[in-house]
């Protein structure tokens, strides 16, 4: 065993490490991809089965229509070309989570091929860096069943319910890099299929997975390492995590002239140490053949156009309308792009608002908060709809409100009693602010005269007393004064 | 087409089927006979043809995602040689 942990510095910085993902991602139909079974997590183990789900002889697989579609969708969201005429193949192999034997996936004939993800991210040293992630294609196939392996147990325990699931399987390029390029990649992929809605994108339950392809090279050097693949990592933190130890633990077998095996490792999460499996094999041990059962699938040009219809907007469609149309600055476009239910949250709240700074600063703000507050949560379920968030915005833009009373006093009720009106609210509790100028116009006379000294300390040029003119004149009027117009009045009195 | 006994244990292997000593000799003619018949095939030009992937013409066959019954978990389990009521059971899968 190689002492990974004493390697130094120098030695690391003379290799570097090339990464491939095969990122697996559930698509949220109602049902299975080749039978009509529920495709849901969490039900009772075994409830969620067929005979075909359970391979009985026989029986034979019916392909899901919106799998492909979703399979579409991701594809154009990624720019890859869509194979027009596909079929599916088998890929041959034994393991107790796959009934039939063989594994229903495509091969020579993947339904996307190409496209790419381009990915932001912060590098060790801080510096932020842009890169286009290519992917090499993405194919439809079928989730296995889920092995319960029980130490007490001499048995391993079978649930079906998951065999069948519709996957897309996206495989990149050897182009990655860094973990955190790994870790960035993983978030656009996240982020894309939520906007688009074809996965919840939830790595703890298993419904976006992620492998590595792992092997290392001296720096300037052409030809890739032996290939190790990197199983079973549940965060995009441990998947980082297993590049930074898989880099270590391969420069580590180069450097003491060790032989790296193609192997496949899985990830330990407790010790963040990866383990040899399996040796693999040849690669043709799976010996696809298309498999006759499923009809090929064409892909017309009407169908292209109905799918293309239906795609929700992308997020990077959105920042550029964020930030060109709506001429907020990049910082603010990424945070509201962020999930898609803040991004529509934000989009009708400015249509309806009539201001998108405003729009921004409050969804950025007390939205921001609240959700952070009720993590459970996504925008859509803020207990304010964007129509009567826009109440509120109006209030203040028209001066009836002051901004703080808003957030700090206005809001609050409002998010523990939805359905009342803003403007009443404001009215009940004496918040509608005075920006009548003659009638503060008295007030403000008022505080000049009852501070004669301060003014003249003022006229002297003690200029910081302005404050505390504007401070009485607000108390006088009991908060209900508009500052701004309290700061026009003195500016032109006391000047 | 020669096949020789490694080859004929590598797929054997891989289909899962156990041979004994006594059926190498008659596997390995057979399998033989039946390459020697495909290899004709090899005799065809077939650089500007298609690969013909399927018999039938028939295209798009799909259903709607709409749910559809399901096995009842005990007749899911019935035909299981080994099962708990809730799980199928097999031999420990070690790995």
């Amino acid at each position: 065993m190689t002492d990974t942990l004493n390697l130094a510095p120098e030695v690391l910085a003379k290799y570097e490490i090339v990464i491939g993902l095969e990122v697996h991602c559930q698509l949220q139909t109602n049902t299975k991809i080749f039978a009509s079974d529920a495709n849901h997590f969490g039900s009772e183990p075994n409830t969620n089965i067929s005979v075909i789900t359970l391979a009985h002889p026989g029986t034979l697989p019916k392909l899901n229509k919106k799998a492909v579609e979703y399979a579409v969708r991701m594809g154009l969201a990624c720019g890859c070309s869509i194979t027009r005429n596909t079929i599916f193949d088998r890929k041959n192999y034994f393991y107790p989570d796959l009934p039939k034997g063989y594994q229903l996936s495509q091969d020579k004939f993947p339904i996307c091929v190409g496209g790419q993800i381009p990915v932001m991210y912060k590098d060790k040293h801080g510096k932020t860096v842009e890169k286009v992630v290519q992917i090499h294609h993405i194919h439809l196939e079928e989730d296995a069943g889920k092995s319960v392996h029980d130490g007490a147990l001499t048995d391993t325990l079978l649930d079906y319910n998951r065999a069948g699931t519709p996957l897309i399987e996206m495989v990149t390029d050897p182009c990655i890099g860094s973990a955190e390029e790994a870790g960035a990649f993983l978030t656009a992929v996240r982020q894309l299929v939520r906007f688009i809605d074809i996965c919840d994108g939830n790595m703890e339950e298993g419904s976006l997975r992620c492998d590595l392809n792992v092997s290392v090279r001296l720096k300037g050097t052409l030809p890739l390492g032996t290939k190790v693949e990197v199983k079973n990592m549940n965060s995009i933190r441990n998947v980082m995590k297993a590049v930074e130890t898989e880099f270590r633990r391969q420069v580590g077998m180069v450097e003491n002239g060790e032989t790296i095996l193609q192997e496949t490792r899985m990830f330990d999460p407790e010790t963040g140490e990866t383990s040899g499996m399996r040796v693999k094999e040849t690669m043709n041990d799976y010996r696809y053949f298309p498999e006759p059962d499923l009809a090929p699938v064409f892909i017309s040009d009407a169908w292209m156009a109905k799918i293309q219809d239906e795609m929700p907007p992308l997020p990077r469609q959105l920042f550029e309308k964020f930030t060109t149309k709506y001429g907020l600055s990049a910082g603010h476009a990424t945070t509201l792009t962020d999930t898609k239910e803040v991004a529509l949250y934000f989009e009708e709240l400015s249509a309806k608002a009539g201001n998108y700074q405003a729009a921004a600063n409050w969804v950025l703000g007390p939205v921001k908060t609240y959700l952070n507050e009720n993590s459970d949560k996504t925008a859509d379920q803020f207990p304010l709809s964007p129509v009567q968030l826009a109440e509120v915005i109006k209030l203040v833009e028209s001066n009836q409100v002051s901004h703080t009373t808003a957030s700090h006093k206005l809001l609050p009720i409002l998010l523990e009693n939805p359905t009342q009106n803003p403007l009443e609210v404001a009215k009940q509790n004496n918040w509608l602010q005075n920006s009548d100028a003659g009638a503060l116009e008295g007030i403000v006379d008022e505080v000049l005269t009852a501070m004669a000294d301060k003014v003249q300390e003022f006229k002297k040029g003690k200029k910081g007393l302005m404050g505390l003119f504007v401070g009485e004149v607000m108390k006088k009027s009991k908060g209900s004064a508009d500052p701004k117009v309290v700061n026009q009045l003195l500016g032109k009195k006391l000047g | 087409m020669q096949i020789d006994k490694a080859t004929l244990h590598k797929i054997a292997n891989l289909a899962r089927l156990e041979i004994t000593p006594e059926e190498e000799a008659p596997l390995l003619q057979s399998l033989e006979n039946v390459l020697s018949w495909m290899e004709h095939l090899n005799e065809l030009d077939t650089d500007n043809v298609a690969p013909l992937t399927h018999i039938s013409s028939e295209i798009n066959v799909m259903r709607e995602d709409v749910v559809g019954d399901h096995l009842p978990r005990e007749q899911g389990l019935y035909n299981a040689p080994s099962q708990d009521g809730t799980y199928f059971r097999v031999p420990k899968v070690i790995e």
